[in-house]
């Protein structure tokens, strides 16, 4: 006795393993984006203003299609980020664009010891959330590739 | 209420959030001290605000939308954009009202911006966010809206 096998909804499945990943992709490249975005204006917000160039110095820059950077282009930055022991220095060094540069005549001095920390608390928020975005993200793109092509 | 063209998508539908959550946040009543707050100043965006002075406080930044398009049929482009809106406070019960009024808002008046084009308007995601600038202590609320609206596309061969 001939038996046939019918199976319904191959060209479905296919369609949607093959929307899958596209999908997922793209997806992800925009969130991760958005991610530095967020990221750059939490330590904007945090970071210590004297004179702003600091704050605007925070920039995302993006190379290719998925990979962004976030750059703090102030020489300054490195160190209230990540802090130095507390010592004293001329206050010309303050005023010098290059900082460390000599100076020959100091005649008032300085303690220098407070820091604060802008990147890494920045990152720490956004960090907490990043699960849920990716969450989200996958759900979208589950939805969006098991839609029915007509 | 600006209408919203191809050509004014960025600036109109910018104007359209501005204007209604302006006139519709203004001030908010508190069960603590000091009763109720009144926002100082609306921004457009958060850099031009001065965080150092708490007399600037409470702040409301609506950005700029953002409009990612993706053509949607021969003759129309879809626009996916979000909007943000963030009130930051120096307390944190006067930011969690802001930030439900702003959502209401919003959210009332889903039907006038439907009928400018912006289809599809809803709360995309919250966040909080607390830190420290110059002494003084801020906390802030965002809501991010997402929305759709749709063009009709130059065609070219």
């Amino acid at each position: 006795m001939p038996t046939s096998i019918q199976i319904k909804g191959l060209y479905e499945l296919n369609g949607f393993l093959r929307n899958l990943p596209i999908n997922l992709r793209n997806g992800l490249n925009k969130e991760s984006g958005q991610f530095m975005f967020d990221v750059q204006k939490s330590a904007r917000l945090r970071a210590p203003k004297n004179t702003g160039k600091l704050r605007n110095s925070i920039i995302v820059k993006k190379e290719g299609n998925s990979k962004y950077i976030l750059i703090v282009q102030s020489p300054y930055g490195v160190f209230q980020e990540e802090g130095f022991t507390p010592h004293v220095i001329p206050i010309q060094y303050l005023k010098q664009p290059s900082p460390g540069k000599f100076v020959k005549k100091a005649t008032r001095f300085i303690t220098v010891s407070k820091f604060t920390p802008f990147v890494a608390p920045a990152l720490e928020h956004n960090l907490s959330k990043l699960s849920q975005r990716m969450n989200k993200v996958t759900k979208s793109a589950i939805n969006k590739s098991g839609r029915r092509k007509k | 209420m600006v209408s919203i063209t191809k050509s004014t998508i960025k600036n109109a539908i910018f104007k359209n959030f501005y204007d209604r959550i302006k006139s519709q946040v203004t001030s908010v009543t508190l069960s603590i001290s000091p009763g109720s707050q009144t926002i100082q100043t609306y921004s457009s965006s958060y850099s031009d605000v001065d965080f150092s002075s708490k007399d600037n406080f409470p702040i409301l930044v609506i950005s700029s939308p953002r409009i990612p398009q993706e053509q949607l049929s021969f003759g129309k482009t879809q626009v996916n954009g979000t909007i943000d809106i963030e009130v930051f406070c120096t307390n944190s019960q006067a930011a969690d009202k802001f930030s439900d009024t702003i959502n209401n808002a919003i959210e009332t008046y889903k039907y006038e911006f439907a009928l400018l084009g912006l289809k599809n308007l809803e709360l995309d995601s919250d966040d909080g966010d607390f830190f420290e600038n110059g002494g003084i202590k801020v906390h802030s609320r965002l809501s991010r809206f997402k929305f759709t609206f749709y063009f009709n596309r130059t065609r070219s061969f």
